[in-house]
């Protein structure tokens, strides 16, 4: 096993253009874990920790655009006030240690259906900034999964960053796992309302191949957007309309049809969350 | 002067004595030892359950960079038989070519670095005939053993009694697999040195494994020195010698050099043994007013195909309640699967929670209050024999507990505590400890200076052992306890027994009790033999100790220190043997009563997700007199962890087709974790116990016992739904 260090961007792009068959470390939280399983062995590593301009994040045209390199403990820290569906999610990641190391990039790269940051990536309409020596794809995150851990990169890309909406009305994170921390999801849900255009976004975390948006459920609230009160009958059908779109299997975490059941509770209960601050004039 | 006067029965909670070595990295545990010269192993495990092992090609591993040897049963050594200790041990490995559970040890590879050693053993090709697997306990085919330890026992007569009952509750109750998995990977560092062999090695009982690894490799019992001054937690995952401990053995015997083998976390899943799975058949009779009147207790649990195991988990039925008629049975069926073995509270974690949770349905079937019913039917006596217990604080346990718990707010309807989407329920449990001590051996040694030592080939897994024995053996001596070390860990020291069955601290305790009372009889027969000695003729029942220092009980001016002494008779230091055997309940004319306790719990369920969340726990218990408060709080709150582990996580997932353990990582396999355990309040009641001279009950394993059916009898009191099969999943509660 080769093991390629880069200290600058360009000079990773051109690592990863010379050995497509590279595995890129970011935190290393995956990919470390994986080697130590033997769940196969990469032909070379080409660690990114070194690269300073991923760490930093900045403000770009209404989005934050996040570097690969930019930890979970950072957005909590950092972001939480605009991007409060992502912070919420970064929360619920492994531990202190882990949250400390792992990256939202390095969640896309993994690409598990369970990654927590998915959900709320897909509700706030995230974007993801691919980049090789051949030049910079921007790439919607609904188009990144293509199958159970399976992204759009082509194998000299890399991820630069990933650019993340300002808030622009309630987001929400639920997440439910079989103990009360350090947990894979069983399943789990992002809700983004967007107050201005009254539109409303939905991601949903391990209950189907890959993450997904409950795109009926997003139109039927949109069009039926609350006025005072949060109708029940609404919140149901928008329950019902999140779970239909999952399409989830059963194993050791939970059955389908817990699932299916969890999801339409959990996407109620974030609608009520949001509506309430909608109410309260933004706050939660 | 011996017997303790007036003991309290709470001890001073000293700080653990071996915290700083810990805490500062300089407690030497096996894995952290090493010697020069020293070589790696890495074992590889069979893929399949069941069959023969047809070809293995170690071509590519031998070339494989920095390998020294590579051992399989084509080349291993012959080596003898494994004598049983208290219980079987597992045969030598390597010996033939048949599969008996998926991930048998069928090679290791010995190499320069413990990456080449598990690098080379990726490379070793097996070929395998394979044979039907028998992988569950309802396989006809399966070999069932009835009685398998001559213990079934009944009295009056059940059959009849359920037959007129009144009242009566039918119900099968499982327990999963669980993991001991203690936290230290446990690992055997070989040495040889001619015909003497030192073995660095994780374990809870050093004797056991000298006597083992010297009958296999025909060794007299001397030529093998077993080390353990501190192992990373067992929860009885050491109390047997497992084959790697042979392997690591066998390998420096090959390669000259002294082999560290240290097993990876899904070895420890495979090689160690682990908690049976369980079902637990109960039927109750009672009286409309919910008096029992029988008790019938069933249970089966799995073996390995070659070992064996002992874990009633009927005999709870036999001691925990009043009840003129009582059958309790237990039937074992082997498997192709890695062997059971003890694991925290073994038998009695799964038969009380079948127990309780029969118990906590009955209280509901005849409209009683989950309380009132266990105290209505106290077993004042022991309900077998008739006789006294040697203690019991049951009642106690369980009144205290209601009370801190506040037990009296409950209301009685299901479902009729809500907070929010939460539904808030009460559980209780009450829990009955088997009773359980062998021989053990001491000695203690007072130095010139007037200090002391204690030494005994016990080992202390995280429990305190090194701690409370000074503090024992000071207080017996009249010193301070930082003037008392305690050495143990080394097979060389006095015989000592097994860290197990909570057994230890009565065991060592009563030898070590022996011993001083020895030692300071010789202190008071070489005063005697001082005529200027203020001792000179008082009679040894008139001695009492304190400060260093013997002296005539009442009048303190008259005596002499211990230094004084030694120093009066030109000697550097004094020491006696102690040894202790467990008392006979026939002279006693009592039974020997092990800790009781009382769990309760408020568990809030989500009405709608089925999450359930432990609120808080009360954990009231006997332990008869506690030598240290502080550790054996810990000890409870330890075993809490591990009840809420059993109740809500913890399940060892064999695959049906495979017979291949499908969680065995920390990522899979889940354990509680900070989130999960809410605050506990841990109490001690009780008096000395009567049937050793120290007066107490071990209290290492009880703390986990009870929590899980005082969880599921919470979740019935929120949901009104009876769960009875642990773990408890969010989809049953759901259902
Ligand atoms: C104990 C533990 C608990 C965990 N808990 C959670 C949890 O609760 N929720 C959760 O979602 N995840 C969890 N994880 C998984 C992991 O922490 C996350 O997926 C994390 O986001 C990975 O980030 P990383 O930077 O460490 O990625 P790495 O391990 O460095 O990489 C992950 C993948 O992304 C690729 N990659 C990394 N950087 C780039 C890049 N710039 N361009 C292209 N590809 C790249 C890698 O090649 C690899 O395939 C846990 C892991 C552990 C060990």
């Amino acid at each position: 096993m080769d093991f390629l260090r880069a200290t600058t961007w360009a000079e990773a792009l051109r690592m990863k253009a010379d050995r497509p068959d590279a595995t890129p470390v970011q935190g290393g939280t995956d990919v470390m874990v994986e080697i130590n399983l033997d769940k196969g062995r990469p032909k070379a590593l080409l660690d990114l920790t070194p690269v300073a301009e991923l760490t930093e994040w900045s403000v770009e045209s209404g989005n934050i655009r996040i570097g690969a390199g930019v930890t979970y403990t950072r957005i909590i820290a950092e972001l939480a006030d605009r991007l409060p569906g992502l912070a919420q999610a970064s929360r619920t990641v492994g531990s202190p240690q882990i949250r400390n190391r792992g990256t939202v990039a390095g969640n896309l790269g993994a690409a598990s259906p369970a990654g927590d940051s998915h959900p709320p990536l897909l509700a706030s309409g995230a974007i993801v900034e691919a980049e090789s020596v051949d030049g910079t794809r921007m790439i919607p995150v609904g188009d990144f999964y293509t199958g159970v851990k399976r992204h759009a990169l082509a194998s000299h890309e890399l991820i630069r960053a990933i650019h993340v909406p300002v808030k622009r009305g309630p987001q929400y994170f639920s997440k439910i796992g079989t103990r009360n921390a350090m947990v894979i999801a069983v399943c789990s849900f992002g809700i983004a309302l967007n107050a201005e255009d009254r539109t409303v976004g939905t991601g949903i975390g391990s209950a189907a191949p890959t993450p997904r948006r409950a795109v009926e459920a997003e139109a039927f609230l949109a069009g039926n957007w609350p006025a005072g009160d949060l109708d029940p009958a609404v919140a149901k059908r928008f329950g019902e309309l999140v779970a239909a779109a999952a399409a989830p299997i059963d194993d050791v975490r939970g059955s389908s049809g817990y699932r299916v059941h969890a999801l339409a509770v959990m996407a109620r209960r974030t609608l009520g969350w949001a509506w309430q601050e909608l109410r309260n004039g933004g706050r939660s | 002067m011996t017997t303790i006067q007036q003991p309290r029965i709470l001890g001073a909670g000293v700080d653990r004595v071996d915290g700083p070595l810990k805490v500062t990295g300089q407690a030497r545990y096996p894995n952290d030892v090493n010697l020069p010269g020293m070589a790696y192993a890495a074992v590889v495990r069979s893929t399949i359950p069941s069959g023969r092992i047809t070809r293995m090609d170690t071509t590519a591993a031998e070339k494989s960079p920095g390998v020294l040897e590579v051992i399989t049963h084509e080349n291993a050594d012959h080596l003898g038989e494994a004598p049983a200790t208290f219980i079987k041990n597992p045969q030598p490995p390597l010996q033939d070519d048949a599969i008996r559970f998926y991930g048998q040890y069928i090679a290791v590879v010995v190499a320069d670095t413990q990456q080449n050693a598990t690098a080379a053993a990726g490379l070793i090709e097996v070929e395998y005939e394979r044979h039907e697997a028998i992988l569950d306990p309802h396989d006809p085919r399966a070999e069932r053993i009835k009685d398998p330890w001559g213990e079934d026992t009944a009295w009056g007569d059940v059959r009849t009694a359920l037959n007129r009952a009144p009242v009566m509750i039918d119900q099968t109750y499982t327990t999963s697999e669980n993991t001991n998995n203690p936290l230290g990977l446990f690992t055997t560092l070989a040495s040889w040195d001619g015909d003497t062999l030192t073995l660095h090695d994780s374990n809870q009982w050093p004797n056991m494994i000298q006597q083992v690894v010297a009958a296999m490799f025909g060794l007299p019992r001397d030529a093998v020195r077993v080390l353990t001054p501190f192992v990373g937690g067992g929860f009885g995952a050491g109390l047997r010698c497992w084959s790697h401990i042979p392997l690591a053995v066998m390998a420096a015997r090959h390669v000259g050099r002294p082999v560290k083998l240290e097993l990876t976390r899904p070895e420890m899943f495979t090689g160690l043994g682990h908690r049976t799975s369980s079902i637990n058949w109960i039927r109750l009779g009672a009286t409309r007013d919910g008096r029992l009147t029988a008790i019938e207790h069933e249970s089966l649990t799995t073996l390995p195909l070659d070992g064996d195991e002992y874990e009633p988990c009927s005999s709870v039925s036999t001691w925990s309640y009043a009840s003129p008629n009582v059958t309790a049975r237990d039937q074992q069926v082997r498997l192709n699967i890695p062997w059971t073995n003890f694991m925290r509270a073994p038998g009695d974690a799964q038969g009380n929670f079948a127990l309780e949770s029969a118990i906590d349905e009955l209280a509901w079937e005849v409209g009683l209050d989950p309380l009132e019913i266990r105290l209505l039917n106290y077993a004042e006596v022991d309900p077998k024999t008739g006789r006294p217990w040697s203690s019991n604080a049951l009642r106690r346990c369980l009144e205290v507990g209601a009370q801190r718990f506040g037990w009296s707010n409950r209301n009685p309807e299901i479902g009729s505590m809500r907070d929010g989407h939460e539904l808030v329920g009460y559980g209780v449990a009450g829990v009955s400890f088997f009773w359980y001590q062998q021989p053990c051996s001491a000695k203690v040694i007072v130095r010139g200076d007037g200090s002391a030592y204690v030494r005994s080939a016990v080992t202390d897994i995280g429990t305190g052992t090194y701690t409370i024995m000074a503090q024992l053996a000071a207080g017996l001596l009249g010193l301070e306890v930082d003037q008392v070390e305690m050495q143990l860990g080394d097979s060389s020291m006095p015989v000592g027994t097994a860290a197990g069955g909570s057994g230890l601290t009565a065991a060592l305790g009563s030898a070590v009790h022996d011993a001083c009372g020895r030692l300071i009889q010789k202190f008071v027969d070489l005063a005697g033999t001082d005529p200027f000695s203020p001792l000179a003729n008082v009679p040894f029942e008139d001695v009492a100790v304190s400060e260093g220092r013997l002296f005539r009980k009442g009048d303190p001016t008259r005596g002499e220190s211990l230094a004084r002494i030694l120093a009066v008779h030109g000697l550097t230091e004094l020491s006696a043997d102690g040894n202790s055997t467990p008392n006979s309940p026939d002279q006693l004319g009592m039974t020997p009563a092990g800790a009781r306790g009382a769990r309760f719990v408020e568990v809030r369920v989500d009405e709608d997700l089925g999450r359930v969340r432990v609120a808080r726990i009360v954990t009231v218990n006997d332990g008869g007199r506690i030598l240290n408060e502080k550790l054996a709080r810990s000890q409870i709150l330890g075993g809490t962890v591990g009840g809420v582990g059993m109740a809500l996580f913890e399940d060892t997932v064999t695959d049906k087709d495979t017979g291949r353990i499908a969680n065995a990582t920390f990522g899979d396999y889940l354990i509680p974790v900070n989130a999960d355990i809410p605050d506990v309040h841990v109490e001690f009641v009780g008096e000395p116990d009567a049937f050793n001279p120290i007066g107490v009950k071990g209290i290492g394993e009880i703390g986990l016992v009870g929590v899980a059916p005082a969880i599921a009898n919470g979740i019935f009191h929120a949901t009104g739904k009876r769960i009875r099969s642990l773990p408890i999943t969010m989809d049953e509660v759901m259902d």
